[in-house]
């Protein structure tokens, strides 16, 4: 074929440009270190990594939420630390309380330290986070969730935070279940409800659960000692009348007379009434009754309130057999009462440190995401560079060459030998 | 004898000057555009002696009618390439591209979910979201920009079409005038008027007919431009359907125009910045605006289920703006259409809110009694009967007309431009509303705005990401396409080009040769008169 003047010049300018445009591709390549620079390098790559990029960020922002929750639930976790030592100590005072021979000033000093007990731990209930958020108020992180006198002011909502993709997790406790609170398997508690100087010289032992599956939930009993002697009434948790049944399943008699270590069975519990009997008999006559009240532990679970009562107590004087069997009963209480509010927050302390556990194995499951995200992003928009470094000799080889075949040819020219 | 041998030797000697001078030509015109290579033919006398029969042109005009719609074809997909390369680069940009500043923003709606009562973290929120409003307002903006560029250079192309028909015409004139004066076949005019159509050709794709050595002009659909010495002129103005937007008319009757169908104008720089128009820009503006749209509507409707640091009810996040509603230019007076967002919804079985917008184009028109509503993108049509409030709705839009007659009509471009007008509507933090309640650490809400990221919120077209990387993908893939076409159209130009050249073009060794073979030829001729002359002086003594 004929081949014009400038054709000649036209390809080999063209072949020049096209190595150029090869080689200054692979250049930038290089410099930057992606093999897709612009979405049309590979349309499907780029638009894939825009979805990892996405996918690494929200990865990102759960291992961000799982910081602050694990930050939050360790604050947590050494607040209720604290309240265990103390529900603890409380305990031991408890014990030493119950050590009958006691004066009156013996129980005083018990009845301070017990203040101390209970100023620490309202501290600890309304402890704040670094950000000065009051730990227990559920959502009302704002005000202090715990008056002085007790009472609890925060809401029930607790805070959730996504930490994983389908993971919502509770990073934080409401102050009522913790201090307001027990856990399931809690024990049932008597309590006497009548003043000790018009209640009859009479101490209670238990309740104890002899038969858990004659229990009926959520019952409340009272139990009536006076001069008829001893009645026994319960309503369930709606409020209705309950018959109350023997260990056999018998309707119990109503009422019985007192006598000293006589064991009321009834619904599956079994409690002893002891007492001098010729205390009681003219205690009786004198018209004075003895009220107890056996329900679930949910039924008196205000920590602060059973310490406030069982402080009360120790600062009340005891003058008469009376006023000993009260006092006896109040401990017996307290001591239930304390030992539930202790399973519940160790509940709440296993449900804090599982979680935190939790938090650990979703930081290792994003790690690995993570590693996994980036190594696909890499493999997707990222440069081979031994690829790119032989790519960028040969272009370079190719450019080198049509440079030299257009100089080549561009030099001849027969008007060179027209001399 | 010898006066024939003088003869012969001058008419040699003629032939010889015509070579030289046509080869000089040729050599002179070697990087001439569009000039064809020229050569004698040379013709024996029947009385001795040699005559210049005729000096042509070497042309084969079907292979560079060939190479002119080749080049033509290549010039659209160069222009196209040039413009969708700017949409490929504003989309490589990792560090300020959209999608970085979602996550961001994401980012910050995770940290206010984690702090809700830490007023740093409510102000970083508001300041990421402000970061994301820039970034889509500026790509709408550079989107916008390009819209207005291809509306100018719509206006230089058409100015240049105009000039290349009204030469192609009047060289059709001077061809014609100089035939008949001369008899002769003018070469450079016809050289200048091929040339005149090859630029034509990279304007605009245009159909080519010669008659009586004339050649016609005319558009795909058979629109003339060029009918022997006449032209007829094309214009630039605003679509009557769409005041913003500029089309290619033709004059019909004095002072009357109408559009010429994009369809038909294929090819050239026209035809490119035509398809990146519809095909490319267009739909990307769209799009963006769908993913504007979408995340200030569903989150709007989240943040009001919320109630903010002040114990007020969440007010809008975002601002956004009402879809774009064009009237036609034909509409009774006191037509009236007005189209708002419906606000985003929870779907049934959902827990997160979502739009059904669609980043498509409509028109809206009342055909008798009927309200139709065509989507301009799939062509689908469908009628919408008004509620007794008199509001139409369909894909996240409500319609209230008011004041149309029958065949009224009126194109709704709901998304187009509507990445200009997101803002961030709240301006301190506590007015974020993260919680269900104004408890301080209620964070019910955020997490519910959090999950936003990742839910469909965007109806059939996914997730706010999917919707960035589909539009990433379709850029890529578009302009990748466009490249790989054009690299195999220049493939293509440039074999045709070679091939035409072949035939037409100079090789200036050939030249080269020729100037040495009629340099001899000459002097050869010279010789004849030179002995000739010695001859006839031969003759001349003889006393």
């Amino acid at each position: 074929m004929r081949i014009s003047t400038q054709t000649l010049y036209a390809q080999g300018v063209t072949s020049m440009l096209d190595q150029q445009a090869a080689f200054s591709k692979v250049s930038e390549q290089l410099a930057t270190g992606k093999r897709v620079v612009n979405p049309s390098d590979d349309p499907s790559a780029a638009s894939q990594a825009v979805t990892i990029s996405q996918s690494q960020a929200v990865n990102e922002q759960f291992s961000d939420s799982r910081t602050t929750a694990r930050n939050n639930l360790s604050i947590e976790e050494s607040a209720l630390n604290q309240v265990t030592d103390t529900i603890t100590r409380v305990q031991s005072l408890i014990v030493q309380a119950g050590n009958g021979t006691l004066s009156d000033s013996d129980r005083d000093a018990l009845a301070t330290e017990l203040e101390g007990s209970r100023e620490v731990l309202l501290g600890l209930a309304n402890s704040t986070d670094g950000n000065g958020n009051y730990l227990f108020g559920g959502m009302s992180g704002d005000t202090a969730p715990f008056g002085e006198d007790g009472s609890y002011r925060g809401d029930d909502e607790q805070r959730q935070q996504r930490v994983d993709s389908s993971r919502l997790m509770e990073v934080n406790h409401t102050g009522s279940q913790i201090f307001g609170g027990v856990a399931s398997g809690n024990q049932q508690l008597a309590r006497q409800t009548s003043e000790s100087e018009s209640s009859l010289p009479i101490t209670f032992k238990g309740p104890d659960v002899v038969d858990a599956a004659a229990r009926v939930d959520g019952a409340a009993y009272s139990v009536s000692i006076d001069a008829a002697g001893v009645t026994i009434s319960g309503t369930d948790a709606d409020g209705n009348d309950l018959q109350v049944l023997d260990g056999e399943g018998n309707p119990l008699p109503s009422p019985m007379a007192f006598s000293d270590g006589m064991t009321l069975a009834f619904n599956g519990l079994s409690m002893t009434l002891s007492g001098d009997e010729q205390q009681v008999l003219e205690a009786q006559t004198s018209g004075k009754a003895t009220q107890l009240v056996v329900e679930e532990g949910e039924a008196s679970a205000d920590l602060f309130a059973n310490l406030d009562g069982l402080i009360t107590a120790l600062s009340t004087p005891i003058e008469s057999e009376a006023d000993q069997a009260a006092f006896n009963n109040a401990i017996s209480t307290a001591s239930r009462q304390f030992s539930n509010s202790l399973d519940n927050v160790l509940t709440v302390r296993a449900d804090v440190g599982t979680k935190l556990n939790e938090l650990d194995s979703l930081d290792i499951i994003g790690d690995d995401r993570e590693l996994n995200y980036a190594s696909t992003r890499s493999d997707l928009i990222d440069l081979d560079y031994n690829e790119a470094i032989s790519d960028y000799s040969l272009t370079q080889v190719g450019l080198q060459a049509s440079q030299q075949a257009f100089s080549d040819i561009s030099g001849m020219s027969l008007f060179d030998y027209l001399r | 004898m010898a006066s024939s041998m003088l003869s012969i030797g001058v008419s040699g000697l003629q032939a010889a000057q015509t070579a030289l001078a046509t080869n000089s030509n040729n050599i002179a015109n070697v990087y001439t555009p569009g000039y064809s290579r020229e050569t004698v033919e040379l013709n024996g006398n029947s009385g001795g002696g040699v005559s210049v029969a005729s000096i042509s042109r070497q042309t084969d005009s079907y292979l560079s009618a060939q190479l002119d719609s080749a080049m033509s074809a290549s010039t659209a997909l160069e222009t196209h390439e040039a413009n969708i390369s700017q949409i490929d680069n504003l989309l490589a940009d990792d560090e300020a591209g959209l999608a970085p500043l979602m996550q961001e923003f994401f980012g910050a709606i995770e940290g206010v979910a984690s702090q809700p009562s830490d007023p740093a973290a409510r102000e970083s929120l508001l300041g990421s979201a402000e970061s994301l409003a820039g970034q889509l307002n500026a790509f709408s903006a550079y989107l916008d920009d390009m819209d207005s560029a291809v509306n100018s250079q719509l206006g230089d192309v058409v100015g240049d079409i105009n000039t290349a028909t009204s030469q192609i015409a009047s060289l059709n004139e001077q061809i014609s005038l100089t035939r008949a004066r001369t008899g002769e076949e003018p070469l450079g005019l016809l050289d200048q008027r091929d040339q005149a159509v090859t630029d034509l050709q990279t304007l605009v794709g245009v159909e080519v007919q010669e008659q009586d050595g004339r050649l016609s002009v005319s558009l795909g659909n058979g629109q003339l431009l060029v009918n022997g010495s006449s032209n007829y002129e094309l214009a630039v103005e605003p679509d009557p359907q769409d005041m913003s937007r500029s089309v290619v008319t033709y004059s019909v009757a004095p002072g009357v125009t109408s559009a010429i169908d994009e369809a038909q104008l294929e090819g050239g720089t026209l035809g490119g910045l035509l398809s990146f128009r519809a095909d490319s820009l267009e739909p990307t503006q769209n799009q963006l605006g769908q993913l504007a749209a979408g995340l200030a509507l569903t989150f709007n409707a989240q943040h009001a289920d919320g109630v903010d640091a002040n114990g007020n009810t969440g007010g809008d996040f975002f601002t956004l703006g009402d879809p774009e509603v064009l009237p036609a230019s034909g509409n009774a007076a006191g037509a009236d259409l007005e189209v708002t967002f419906a606000p985003a919804t929870q779907q049934e079985g959902d827990d997160f809110y979502s739009v059904a917008l669609t980043g498509d184009d409509y028109r809206l028109s009342l055909d008798g009694d009927k309200y139709q509503l065509e989507n301009l993108s799939s062509g689908a049509v469908q009628t919408l009967t008004p509620d007794s409030e008199g509001v139409m709705r369909q894909d996240g839009l409500v319609f209230t007309a008011t004041g149309m007659a029958d065949g009224d009509s009126f194109t709704i471009q709901p998304t187009r431009n509507i990445a200009d007008t997101f803002g961030v509507a709240i301006d301190e933090g506590a007015e974020i509303a993260a919680g269900s309640s104004d408890a301080s650490l209620d964070n019910r809400n955020i997490l519910a705005l959090q999950s936003l990221q990742s839910s469909d919120a965007l109806g059939s077209a996914g997730s706010f990401n999917d919707h960035y990387a589909s539009l990433v993908s379709q850029v890529g893939n578009q302009t990748r396409q466009v490249q790989v076409n054009l690299e195999a159209q220049q493939g293509l130009t440039e074999q045709l080009s070679a091939a035409d050249q072949s035939i037409s073009g100079v090789n200036l060794d050939e030249e080269a040769a020729d100037l040495i073979r009629y340099q001899q030829y000459y002097q050869a001729n010279a010789q004849v008169i030179q002995t000739a002359s010695t001859v006839l002086d031969t003759i001349l003594n003889i006393r």
